[in-house]
């Protein structure tokens, strides 16, 4: 999923376009799904947001469709708390009551009314963020950090990790296919045995690709701060257009 | 003359392995030279870049820049890193950045350019390996070669008078590797010197001017191709009698 995500990332047509524009369409809707206490708010910005993502933005319907379906599923679960509650008694007015052992489980109207509101505005949010996270990689996010005037140790930190997570997939991946090729997974047991290797394994290879690393920057005159030059970006007019139009249409 | 770089007499041994890696090896280094390091396995050839680069300081014997030893203060390692750079074995080691275009502006940027500079430095080096058109790719989507390209560039950047490499041009194909014997080339053309360390036999011979041996951690010879070649004793400390066939 992560790779995937990446990979869209820097595949999509707004790649180019200045993370301070996907950043400020994004977080201005997700304000808008926040404060508006419409009904609909929610909704429209999920649908807004989807399909600036993959009629504008050109990221697959697949792709934008599974990572909204699998957050979905995380906040219908959370809402649930909302829209249920229990008792010991049956309830008088509920639309919905199943008996539970000595509990009852209740729903009303209203409560399922609330937990729809929640889900759709949780929704919304979501979808704008998946907006900026699918259409903006994880570097352009670092230089809309850096921008923002971030801690520097911060943006170091996020920058490397981001960098030693695909070296380490990447070793992790090599790793997996070594073991299987060598029967590594072909029992159970073998399946314990081998990832534990793997674990311990990866773990000395993460600490022994740090110090190569830091001899790697030493060599290129690394002096305690990882300067590098700023990404430059284009601005998208009609993407400005577009936003505005969807935050209209919310407001 | 006095050499570009100069290892005398240096001895090196990692902590916690009793046979040391580098013993008693001296090497001038001059100006406009092709230097190829040969030597099996575990010969010391990395260990010896790293002693040249300044990374690891010798426990004994001494590194010489521009006739004057190096002191391993900051500023003094700070002056040995603008005239020598190093490409490491591996470029997943070397590249810290997700993005190539930064990646490669970062050495520029500790030599203290401004903005602009770096950026003409960035093209410049991006152009020389052939990797302009991936500046805007992120690091971890690239192939072995293309990362290597970017290893190299990221040095090059630094406009670095001596030039060592690691093994750069293994996993390359046919073409880059031409293409990057050729950067090799232009260097030394300015004045330059490169050293590479290489198992490339083939490449040793047709394009060095002088082949450093090593054996077990010491320097057992430094002579054009054309003498080591002929010297029996000093093929079979590099390689098996099959692989000199045909060169
Ligand atoms: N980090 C380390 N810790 C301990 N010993 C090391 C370390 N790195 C290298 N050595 C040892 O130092 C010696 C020289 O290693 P070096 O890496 O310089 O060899 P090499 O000639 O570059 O070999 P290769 O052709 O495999 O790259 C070897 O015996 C090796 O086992
Ligand atoms: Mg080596």
């Amino acid at each position: 999923m992560l790779r995937i995500i990446d990979q869209y990332a820097f595949a999509n047509r707004l790649r180019a376009v200045d993370p301070i524009q996907k950043g400020a369409i994004a977080v201005a809707t997700i304000l808008l799904c926040l404060v508006l206490d419409r009904p609909l708010v929610g909704w429209l910005a999920l649908a807004w947001m989807v399909m600036v993502t993959v009629w504008y933005a050109r990221v697959p319907l697949r792709v934008a469709g599974a990572v909204i379906g699998a957050e979905s599923v995380f906040l219908a679960l959370s809402v649930i708390g909302i829209a249920v509650s229990v008792g010991n008694e049956p309830p008088a007015a509920a639309l919905l009551a199943i008996p539970f052992g000595p509990l009852w489980l209740s729903a009303t109207g209203a409560s399922l009314q609330t937990a729809l509101h929640v889900l759709s505005r949780a929704l919304g949010s979501a979808a704008a963020l998946n907006f900026l996270i699918l259409t903006t990689p994880l570097i352009d996010l670092i230089e809309l950090l850096r921008r923002l005037r971030a801690p520097a140790l911060l943006i170091e930190l996020m920058a490397l990790s981001y960098r030693a997570l695909f070296v380490l997939l990447d070793t992790l991946d090599q790793m997996v296919t070594a073991q299987t090729a060598r029967l590594g997974y072909a029992s159970w047991r073998a399946t314990l045995r081998s990832s534990a290797l793997l674990g311990s394994r990866l773990f000395i290879v993460a600490y022994q690709r740090s110090q190569a690393l830091e001899v790697a920057l030493t060599a290129r005159g690394f002096a305690g701060e990882l300067r590098v030059l700023p990404l430059s970006y284009t601005v998208d007019r009609q993407l400005w257009l577009i936003g505005g139009l969807i935050g209209a249409s919310l407001v | 003359m006095t050499a570009l770089l100069a290892l005398e007499a240096v001895s090196y041994q990692f902590p916690g392995n009793p046979t040391p890696a580098l013993q008693a090896a001296s090497l001038p280094i001059a100006a406009g030279q092709r230097i190829v390091v040969l030597g099996r396995n575990g010969a010391g050839k990395s260990t010896l870049l790293l002693v040249a680069s300044g990374i690891v300081r010798p426990q004994q014997g001494r590194v010489w820049l521009h006739g004057a030893p190096v002191d391993y203060s900051r500023s003094g390692l700070r002056r040995l890193r603008q005239h020598v750079g190093l490409v490491m074995q591996s470029p997943d080691d070397q590249l810290f950045s997700a993005s190539v275009w930064q990646d490669i502006s970062f050495g520029p940027l500790n030599l203290g350019l401004n903005a602009a500079e770096a950026r003409q430095a960035v093209q410049e080096a991006a152009a020389l390996c052939d990797v302009t058109d991936l500046l805007d790719r992120p690091t971890h989507a690239l192939s072995g070669g293309q990362k290597a390209r970017v290893a190299l560039a990221g040095v090059l950047a630094m406009r670095p008078q001596c030039l060592l490499v690691d093994e750069a041009t293994a996993g390359l194909d046919l073409w880059a590797r031409q293409q990057v014997v050729r950067v090799f080339d232009r260097l030394v053309a300015q004045g330059g010197t490169v050293v590479l360390a290489t198992h490339d036999l083939a490449l040793a011979r047709r394009w060095a001017d002088l082949v450093v041996v090593l054996h077990e951690g010491q320097i057992v010879a430094v002579a054009p191709p054309a003498e080591v070649w002929a010297d029996p004793a000093l093929r079979a400390l590099i390689a098996p009698p099959e692989a000199w066939e045909g060169l």
